[in-house]
This record gives C-alpha cells, sequence and structure tokens, in this order.
C-alpha cells in the first residue's frame, strides 16, 4: 500500500512537471551561433569556472533532468519486473 | 580466486574506502569550479559500495536506504523546477541568483542540484547492481 501511494506520487509529480514545462515557452535549443566567447560568457553570469557544469546545469538542465529521470525509471523498473507476484 | 579469499583486497580496501567516499564528497562540491560534478561523484561513490559488497559479501544498508537516497535526490531536482516555473515562468528559473565569493557555493543552486544529481546517481547504480545480482546476472 505504502509502495503503490509513493509511486503514485511519484508520478503524479512527474506528469505536473511535464505538463508545466510544456506550457513554458523558453528557447530549449541551443542557439545557432555557439561559439567559446557564449560559454565563456555563461560561466561568468554563473559566476563558476567549469563550462561543462555551465551548459549542463544551465541552458540544458532539462536534459539532465530527464536523464535522472532515466536513471530512476530504469532502477524501478527492474525492481518491479522482477518482484515475486 | 573468489575475492573475498584477498587479504590484499580487503586490507586496501579497507584503508582506502572513507577516502574514496570523501573524494566522491569533493568531486560534487567543488564540481562547479573544477573537474567533476554529480554524475561523476555518484559513479564513484557506487562504485565503491558495489565493491565493498563484492569483496566483503556484506551490504552497506538496505535497499530502501537506497531508495530513499535515490528519490529523495529526484525529490529535490523535482521541487526547484516546479518552483521556478511558478515563481517565474522558467523551469528552475529565479534559484541562479544565489551566488557568493566561496569557492564551493560560488552559484549555490549549482551545488544543490549537483548534490541531487550525486544522490540519485549513486542510489541508482547501488540498487541496478543489487537488482541484477539478485537475478544472478
Amino acid at each position: 500500500m505504502k509502495r503503490k501511494i509513493f509511486n503514485t506520487t511519484i508520478v503524479l509529480l512527474l506528469i505536473t512537471a511535464f505538463f508545466l514545462i510544456t506550457e513554458v515557452k523558453q528557447d530549449l535549443v541551443f542557439f545557432e551561433t555557439c561559439d567559446r566567447q557564449y560559454f565563456i560568457e555563461l560561466a561568468t553570469e554563473l559566476n563558476i569556472n567549469n563550462m561543462v557544469t555551465s551548459v549542463y546545469l544551465g541552458p540544458r538542465i532539462l536534459d539532465t533532468f530527464f536523464e535522472a529521470l532515466v536513471v530512476i525509471a530504469t532502477a524501478m523498473a527492474m525492481n518491479n519486473m522482477w518482484r515475486r507476484p | 580466486m573468489e575475492l573475498s579469499n584477498s587479504s590484499i583486497l580487503k586490507t586496501t580496501l579497507r584503508k582506502l574506502f572513507p577516502f574514496i567516499i570523501l573524494f566522491s564528497f569533493y568531486m560534487f562540491s567543488y564540481g562547479a569550479n573544477f573537474p567533476g560534478g554529480g554524475f561523476q561523484a555518484g559513479v564513484v561513490a557506487g562504485t565503491i559500495i558495489i565493491i565493498y559488497q563484492l569483496v566483503f559479501e556484506k551490504e552497506i544498508y538496505s535497499n530502501n536506504f537506497y531508495s530513499f537516497v535515490e528519490f529523495s535526490g529526484f525529490f529535490l531536482m523535482t521541487t526547484f523546477l516546479l518552483v521556478g516555473i511558478l515563481f517565474s515562468g522558467y523551469y528552475f528559473g529565479i534559484f541562479y541568483g544565489l551566488q557568493t565569493n566561496s569557492t564551493i557555493f560560488s552559484n549555490f543552486f549549482i551545488w544543490l542540484l549537483n548534490l541531487a544529481i550525486y544522490l540519485e546517481v549513486c542510489g541508482s547504480i547501488v540498487l541496478i547492481f543489487r537488482y541484477l545480482i539478485k537475478r544472478n546476472i
């Protein structure tokens, strides 16, 4: 019963997040002119030195979020797939 | 030869285990300004826990603990996403301004995101491994 409530809460959270994300009108794709200066300015704006972090936790944060979602879905699926009935 | 029969492995792992966990904390904390980040740190921590289980044939904490760790990381990210959208209209929008002059918390929100990813990846890796060995794969 607890697990059902927990799984249901997670699914509802995800549906809400997906609905809100699709309603946000924001450019989700990189610009055409992504040169070195763009990344330097991005890292400066976020006040961090690691350019890789500034990208995957900055403009591409949704990619990171859904990648985390895939990892969680994998663990949940493996748990439920091999559970005894 | 089984892993559990090697005294070299056991002794080395017993000495190195706390330092490797500490190194994973370093990686996600300083990931904003030095090489590292949440994903790498989570993999390091999850891997050393798996190696410990293989060598000593003993589990560190139960599956429920790692499920809690995994979902707490994901819950943290989802909370920031929803709060950002509700308050600013942009996902995670309002949090990027939490900046200080320190090295670790130069951007506090980036540190929180790294923490969330670290928890999630660490928990997931350990759980996936345990579910696989349960089925003898």
